[in-house]
């Protein structure tokens, strides 16, 4: 941690505008501290299928954080994100003239957001900005966790989320209840891997007419028009009831994972080849959740429950006519019904006298799945031990993913997860890990079979 | 001989009513620790492993009355921004700012290693001997009485046998002792350099020693003010997150 004056106005390297309030005109007469912080991650992995391969879409990354509290009543948090690709991407002569071929990175202002305490009204707390809003008790599966978006540039990291812009507004009727409301102007979408890595279904799965050989395929997306009243809002009630905590919430706006809403097929030759285009588009949902967490009989408990309602969302297929080149066949079918599903988190955690602690979730639907047929089962367990005054920690989970359960013998997908980390001095972490995945064909863990890997992890805190 | 029995009765019984029951003497050091009305403090903590080797910590404590106790991490930057509520024996909340939450801390993880110290999530929470101990005087002296705490029947601790030693000038504990059920001595606390700080008694040095583990936790006060009118307010979830 650094501790700096600076004489920079804060709320322009936080990229955020604030006025009208005296407290915080009061603060600029004297120089507001900056607290400097942030983390250095280093990820390495080695997939180790048939041959040892260097993993291409895990990303080193650079967290930085700059915080200041202006006055007692404004708090100014701002995160720029560095992340640095394990990938070689030059191919030619040319392209090893830019730094970026050899090391592609992306930079990004992650979080930018002020924090307004008692706006107007005592019990209100106010965030501007772009913000993380963490919704949900379980532990990192969480489905009523759907104001940020999906970060899956690693898929293998269960439960990244990426700041939107939004306001937030929490006003604490007592200290154990509080009502939120949140505006999120515009929706953002879910972020994919960079390289080989299974996690929807590619063009060329998709179903072609007979006697076709695909031979170009492009995507599109269409969000939607960034107009005031396509924005998305939720609130969400929050209290005690019994020593359990709980809250009820309710999402209106889109979902984030991009659906297949038209293909068009189009020849290319007369010899059978033809172009696809798929247009993606995201379907309109709302949400009704409810979680809680407390404990029974000293074992932590939590449960979190989220009733999807979806808009319908049908997919048009236009394929060229071999009777009428001028008038193709087109041909549509419900691929999302407009039909109410659950999702569902109930789990549970214990630390034995000995120290060793374990953790078990199910979780009815995983992340990309949506509709009543298609939300599967997965049971996910850990056991960890810290050694040598906490140093060490030695970790091991498995899940079993259940697509079946009539006919679980062929079914199932397996992953297990062991890794032991090594915190050798304050804010550094060692980690050595791998993940084991595989099942029965058709389970998204087997799809994922090609990752079994080794990771090495080093995570720096400054 | 009966009369010299008398006069003794009546030299010692003022003094025994004095002295107080053990229940009596732990209450007095129980509010001795917790004498003012609100304290604020910011505290370095080191941690010292068997070969030596140190850690550091620092955190500031806010604390009203005898049950709530807000705590906030300022370093290490790895655990900075964590904080810690207490709002009774029963009720602790964790925030984590990685994961920009918070979490109730359910009664199995009370008795575990509070963010790697040698004080657990109960040590630092509970500000309340009286209400999980039945005390008795073991023995007496000119400068301390020597107390046994045991638990009350259905209290949420996770020793069989408490032995603090209460100093008679300010009823501060200079020491205590925590046993197992099978009677070994797990961890040894020592309040030392105990000064008056606005009026009231205050260990400037707390060390939690872990026998087994040959560990120790020297908690030093940096800074500590008294009676600065902390409100009921201070101590709820929405503070706990806040940013300090």
């Amino acid at each position: 941690m650094t501790r700096i004056l600076v004489s920079l106005y804060i709320p322009i390297l936080l990229g955020v505008s604030i006025v009208s309030n005296p407290k915080i005109c009061m603060a600029q007469e004297v120089l507001p501290q900056v607290d400097i912080s942030g983390n250095l991650k280093l990820d390495k992995r080695f997939l180790i299928t048939d041959s040892v391969k260097i993993a291409d879409y895990p990303y080193h990354e650079l967290n930085l954080k700059l915080k200041s509290n202006p006055s007692q009543n404004l708090y100014l948090y701002s995160s720029i994100k560095l992340r640095l690709w394990d990938q070689n991407l030059a191919s030619s002569l040319v392209d090893l003239t830019a730094l970026s071929s050899n090391n592609p990175y992306e930079l990004s202002l992650w979080e930018a957001y002020a924090d307004l305490y008692s706006f107007i009204f005592d019990k209100l707390d106010l965030r501007i900005g772009k913000q993380r809003i963490a919704w949900g008790t379980a532990d990192k599966l969480n489905p009523t966790d759907n104001l940020n978006p999906d970060d899956f540039s690693d898929p293998l990291n269960f439960g990244e989320k990426i700041p939107t812009e939004g306001v937030n507004a929490t006003y604490y009727i007592s200290d154990e209840y509080n009502l939120g409301a949140i505006w999120l102007p515009s929706l953002k979408s879910i972020l994919l891997p960079r390289g080989e890595f299974p996690l929807f279904d590619d063009a060329s799965t998709l179903p072609l007419p007979p006697g076709t050989n695909l031979t170009e395929s492009a995507d599109h997306l269409t969000f939607p028009n960034r107009k005031v009243e396509n924005s998305m809002y939720a609130t969400k009630f929050s209290g005690v009831i019994v020593e359990f905590d709980f809250s009820l919430s309710y999402f209106r706006g889109y979902d984030d994972v991009p659906i297949v809403n038209r293909l068009v097929v189009t020849p290319v030759d007369t010899l059978g080849n033809v172009r696809l285009d798929t247009y993606l588009g995201f379907p309109e949902i709302q949400v009704v959740g409810f979680d809680c967490a407390g404990e029974l009989y000293s074992i932590g408990l939590w449960g979190e429950v989220a009733v999807f309602l979806p808009e319908e969302v049908k997919m048009i297929m236009e394929m060229p006519n071999p009777v009428d080149p001028l008038n193709p066949i087109i041909q549509d079918t419900i691929i999302l019904p407009e039909e109410p599903y659950v999702k569902f988190t109930l789990g549970g955690d214990y630390t034995f006298k000995n120290g060793i602690y374990i953790n078990a979730q199910w979780m009815h639907g995983f992340f990309t799945e949506r509709g009543r047929d298609n939300l599967e089962d997965y049971v996910m367990v850990g056991i960890e031990k810290k050694f040598k005054n906490d140093e060490i920690n030695l970790a091991l989970a498995g899940g079993l993913e259940i697509k079946d359960i009539k006919d679980l013998k062929e079914n199932y997908g397996t992953v297990i997860i062991p890794e032991v980390s090594y915190a050798p001095t304050d804010n550094v972490e060692l980690s050595l890990g791998a993940f084991f995945l595989g099942g029965k064909t058709g389970t998204l863990f087997y799809t994922w079979k090609e990752q079994d890997q080794i990771y090495v992890k080093t995570e720096v805190s400054f | 001989m009966r009369k010299f029995l008398r006069i003794s009765a009546a030299l010692f019984l003022p003094i025994i009513l004095w002295g107080g029951t053990g229940d009596e003497i732990l209450k007095k050091a129980e509010d001795a620790m917790n004498a003012s009305k609100d304290r604020t403090a910011t505290m370095k903590l080191t941690l010292i492993d068997k070969d030596g080797d140190s850690k550091v910590r620092e955190i500031k404590m806010w604390q009203l009355g005898k049950e709530k106790r807000l705590i906030k991490f300022l370093s290490p930057a790895d655990v900075k921004g964590v904080g810690f509520l207490v709002l009774s024996d029963n009720e602790m909340h964790l925030y984590m700012p990685a994961f920009k939450k918070t979490r109730r801390i359910a009664s199995h993880v009370k008795n575990e290693s509070f963010m790697g110290t040698d004080f657990s999530y109960n040590d630092i929470g509970k500000c309340q001997y009286t209400k999980d101990f039945i005390a008795e005087i073991k023995k007496e002296t000119e400068e301390e009485y020597v107390l046994e705490l045991t638990p009350k029947p259905k209290s949420d601790v996770n020793y069989a046998r408490l032995i603090m030693r209460v100093s008679k000038a300010h009823y501060i504990p200079g020491k205590i002792e925590y046993y197992n059920k099978k009677g070994t001595l797990l961890k040894v606390m020592k309040n030392e350099h105990i000064e008056k700080v606005d009026s009231y008694w205050t260990p400037k040095k707390v060390t939690m020693k872990n026998l087994k583990k040959k560990h120790e936790t020297v908690m030093e006060l940096v800074k500590v003010a008294h009676d600065t009118g902390l409100k009921n307010s201070m101590f709820s979830k929405r503070m706990l997150k806040r940013a300090e």
